[in-house]
């Protein structure tokens, strides 16, 4: 699987290493049961703080997208890993899409309540 | 530039060591001859009893023709292949000379008249196996060729090599696994498993630890973990690592489909004949990668396109 983090980017590492699992997620290539490189192993491999990395693998785990287990490892465990896991992408890319146009989130979150309403 | 001549050398060389295995043991078993029983066993039961026996000379003829033959024909292959192949085939032609002509002449050099001779010579096993792996790797180091240095900057990748486009201040990575598929790993299992079981239960319990071995074996040779990031490429099972390419030696990186018994001649960690070094565990997608004055290096991965454009994209900021 991919995994790609810039630092110079003003969103989190952590928040940047759990959107590339899921972006696997979404996009089917990590399916239930498959079990995600180790922490320790993602943290040298993009170079950067194996706490970084916990924290991502914690915060998939509190979406219920992953079982972290001592010994095994973390297991993709989201039945249905497109839907919620798709939602927070395209947040995190809206987001990110409001940063660059310098959208508040007041406004933002006035043009999401908007489209709500139509 | 002259050519490096080591990897021939190391292969003539293990001709040599099988031809001298033979002449040793056929030597020993003439000089204490007087000392082995008449009728010597030469093959034996699942429960551990001879259940052939043969004359002094069909013993030791037999023995010296398997030390010789298998070794041979081994080396014979490693003569048609690539240069960088030769060594690792000596290696293994070498070593398994002396493994073979210690557990053969072993067994026949161990018997007793008037005793039941044994199974299998343990105090003939231990040494032979660990003298075998020495040669092998004495071998396997002699016919080692010191890759070409890489000097100055790098060339630029070919314009179709595949690329990602992300910012030059990404940090990129690809991470992913070559293993066998369930079906062919329980069809291995059941083969290896079965036969060494059957003989276990039938008499000779320490074949359980044989088993147990080659499974272990078996489980660490059969899988392995791939990785991509800034440091090059690399493959490793356990802690193993089968292969290494630097990112400073990687020429580019593409996929191919490949066939493991007619490219490479089965699973595993493999030698083509044409030099390349794979890492194959089933058919189908590939990681290929192209290095410096090398033969490539291919590993067997589901979305190999992805990870050789992380490799390319690594490459290219060198």
């Amino acid at each position: 699987m991919l995994w790609q983090v810039d630092p110079t980017s003003s969103t989190p590492l952590h928040a940047q290493v759990a959107a590339c699992v899921r972006r696997e997620m979404a996009s089917g290539r990590l399916a239930r049961g498959d079990r995600l490189p180790s922490a320790k192993e993602v943290a040298g491999v993009l170079d950067v703080n194996l706490h970084t990395v916990l924290r991502a693998y914690q915060a998939l785990r509190d979406e219920g997208l992953i079982d972290l287990r001592r010994g095994r490892g973390a297991i993709v465990t989201a039945t249905d890993p497109a839907g919620d896991a798709r939602l927070r992408s395209l947040v995190a890319e809206l987001v990110a899409e409001a940063r660059l146009t310098g959208t508040t989130p007041t406004d933002l979150t006035r043009l999401i309540e908007s489209e709500f309403q139509r | 530039m002259t050519t490096d001549r080591r990897p021939t050398r190391a292969l003539v060389a293990s001709a040599v060591v099988p031809l001298g295995v033979a002449v040793t043991g056929t030597a020993t078993a003439y000089a204490v001859r007087d000392r082995l029983p008449d009728r010597l066993a030469v093959h034996w039961g699942v429960d551990g009893a001879p259940d052939r026996y043969s004359s002094f000379t069909g013993a030791v003829v037999t023995a010296a023709a398997l030390t010789v033959a298998v070794p041979l024909a081994i080396i014979g292959l490693g003569a048609l292949m690539h240069r960088s192949a030769r060594g690792p085939v000596a290696a293994i032609a070498g070593g398994l000379s002396v493994a073979l002509g210690g557990l053969l002449f072993g067994g026949l050099l161990a018997q007793r008249p008037g005793q039941p001779p044994q199974a299998f010579p343990p105090q003939w096993a231990v040494p032979s196996l660990v003298l075998a792996v020495l040669v092998g790797v004495g071998l396997w180091r002699w016919g080692r060729i010191t890759p070409p240095e890489v000097t100055g900057p790098r060339g630029p990748l070919p314009a179709d090599a595949a690329r990602l486009d992300v910012a030059p201040t990404t940090r990129l990575a690809w991470t992913g696994r070559a293993s066998l598929p369930t079906g062919p790993a329980l069809a291995l299992a059941v083969v290896v498993a079965l036969p060494l079981v059957w003989v276990a239960l039938a008499g000779l319990p320490w074949v359980w630890l044989l088993a147990l071995a080659l499974g272990a074996l078996l489980a660490v040779t059969l899988s392995a973990r791939v990785v991509v990031d800034s440091a090059g490429l690399r493959v490793s099972s356990a802690g193993f690592t089968w292969s290494r390419v630097p990112l400073e030696r990687v020429t580019s990186a593409t996929t191919c489909t490949v066939s493991p018994l007619r490219e490479f001649g089965g699973w595993g960690w493999r030698l083509a004949m044409d030099g390349r070094r794979g890492y194959i565990t089933r058919a189908g997608e590939a990681l290929v990668v192209h290095r410096v004055g090398e033969p490539d290096v291919v590993v067997t991965v589901d979305d190999a396109d992805e990870a050789a454009a992380v490799l390319n994209t690594l490459a290219a900021r060198t």
